[in-house]
């Protein structure tokens, strides 16, 4: 992640923080089992470290580390702000080690991606068809077709659920397996890793 | 006559919450109604009933703030699931009262609440900052970067932790009078912040602080059933409990054990007991003050007795171990 998708990650995992302190968000109604601050805290990394990057942009060796240890502090922070609000303390760490970990793969595929033109065309379209295109449809499901005579599809919910995204999300609201996300992610990053092997263009 | 004014102080806020019993017809994935000026109730089916298919559910409904005749109340969820097309009233089950619980057990003052959760402190946010711009200026010494973000987060977590006194967002309470008539009915409170799950409520009693604030009921199939809920606002729980052969006197503690407790003596010195094991007389304890948020304004002139019971004491009272249960008697 370059600087400037680092400063906007930044403040955009802080916001929800900042926003409960000036009283605009109150994150009460999450039961122990729910990880709201961190939940949102972690969507901002994952979204940004994972961007697919134009093929322009210069490339920074070991970015994806620094992206995870930028994360960490913050990440850190509201994990202990949803301890001290109720959350159970093995609960919270569980799912802070997981966000940490999703944050890391995502820059890690997103950096392997960049080699070259082909694993850059992989990496963006399986993050936009599945990492980011599931869970807006999964939305748009759960929002817009709540009418009572049409239940929510299973596919649907299945295809988000192997997006790290889904997993911050309901990861806010109550608990989350993050075991498909991970695998999805591991997928991920040995494709783009195939693809941007050899010399890079 | 003081008696009369409590039990009227007692019973003006109405229960918010009743239990009904309905009916949904299929093809129906769930329903949601507003009930006006209470707030809105939703059913979540894990299984959408099919075409023809009818099934009774019993569902948490608001209530209005303002105390109405049971008649009333009726038409008012009646209207409600007729908007919905899938369902229909069977049976409004009457919110339950606290019969048997004195006047004085009920009016006393509920446990101070923290009016909001946990906050980021500025000074671990100065922290993140300085840390965060660090690390970009550093951002290629991967060790430098490492080391730091592990300094900021410890350094974060320490300042959030430690700083400010513990917000308390749920607690529950046995409230009890000792020396009083042999078996007269304890009163068991639950307060929460915002949020309330359980899976039974028709043999509660549940209002809302401050009373006019709207509540959402969520009704599911799978645990907790029921949750509701209030944001910016405290659910109070209160049931009946019964003491049956439970004792508390400063002779033997044939009630449970206590992990820490405290005793005010009528001159008003207040003695930290520290734990009580069931079976055993009161300890000595030396002066201590208790949590400050379990005794705003209780009476003067008589014992006060306050003590945390165990996990796993007196779970008839309420489900699960989180927050721990406290007992809070006078006279002893």
């Amino acid at each position: 992640m370059r600087p400037p998708a680092s400063i906007v990650a930044w403040c955009a995992s802080l916001a929800p923080l900042l926003l409960e302190r000036a009283g605009v968000l109150d994150f009460a109604l999450a039961g122990p089992a729910a990880a709201p601050r961190l939940g949102l805290c972690a969507l901002a990394w994952i979204a940004l470290a994972g961007l697919p990057c134009a093929g322009s942009a210069p490339r920074e060796p070991h970015s994806w580390w620094g992206s995870a240890m930028a994360s960490l502090p913050v990440l850190a922070t509201a994990s202990a702000l949803d301890v001290e609000s109720g959350a159970a303390l093995a609960h919270a760490i569980r799912t802070a080690i997981w966000a940490l970990a999703f944050v890391a793969l995502t820059g890690l595929a997103a950096e392997l991606a960049h080699r070259r033109a082909t694993s850059r065309g992989v990496h963006a379209a399986v993050w936009l068809a599945v990492f980011l295109g599931a869970p807006m449809f999964a939305a748009a499901f759960h929002f817009g077709a709540r009418a009572s005579a049409f239940p929510f599809p299973t596919f649907v919910r299945s295809l988000a659920n192997s997006s790290p995204l889904q997993w911050s999300l309901h990861a806010s609201t109550g608990a989350a397996s993050p075991y498909t996300a991970f695998a999805a992610l591991v997928v991920l990053c040995a494709l783009a890793a195939h693809f941007g092997r050899g010399a890079e263009a | 006559m003081i008696a009369a004014v409590l039990l009227l102080v007692a019973q003006t806020a109405a229960p918010r919450v009743a239990a009904a019993r309905i009916e949904v017809n299929g093809p129906c994935a769930g329903i949601s109604a507003r009930v006006e000026g209470a707030g809105s109730f939703e059913l979540v089916l894990d299984q959408p009933l099919s075409a023809g298919e009818r099934k009774t559910f019993e569902v948490a409904v608001p209530l209005p703030a303002s105390p109405l005749s049971a008649e009333w109340n009726t038409k008012l969820i009646t209207e409600a699931l007729a908007s919905t097309a899938h369902a229909a009233l069977i049976e409004l089950v009457p919110a339950r009262g606290l019969d048997g619980v004195s006047a004085e057990l009920r009016a006393r003052p509920r446990a101070a609440l923290g009016d909001h959760g946990a906050r980021l402190p500025w000074s671990a946010l100065f922290v993140l900052g300085a840390a965060f711009a660090i690390s970009l200026h550093q951002r290629r010494r991967i060790v430098v970067t490492s080391a730091l973000a592990l300094f900021a987060s410890v350094a974060a977590v320490v300042l959030v932790h430690g700083l400010g006194a513990p917000l308390i967002s749920a607690a529950r309470i046995v409230e009890m009078r000792f020396g009083e008539l042999p078996g007269e009915p304890w009163l068991a409170v639950e307060a929460r912040r915002g949020v309330l799950r359980s899976d039974r409520i028709a043999d509660e009693r549940i209002e809302v602080e401050p009373s006019f604030a709207p509540v959402h009921c969520t009704t599911r199939e799978s645990s907790p059933r029921f949750e509701l809920t209030a944001p910016g606002a405290t659910f109070v729980r209160s049931r009946t409990l019964q003491p049956g052969a439970r004792r508390l006197a400063r002779e033997v503690n044939a009630f449970g054990a206590f992990e820490a407790s405290w005793l005010r003596e009528p001159d008003g010195t207040w003695r930290a007991i520290g734990p009580w094991r069931l079976g055993d007389p009161l300890p000595t304890g030396k002066p201590g003050e208790p949590p400050g948020w379990l005794v705003p304004a209780l009476p003067m002139g008589t014992s006060v007795f306050l003590g945390r019971l165990a996990a796993g004491e007196l779970d008839l009272a309420f489900t699960g171990s989180d927050p721990p249960t406290w007992v809070r008697g006078l006279g002893l």
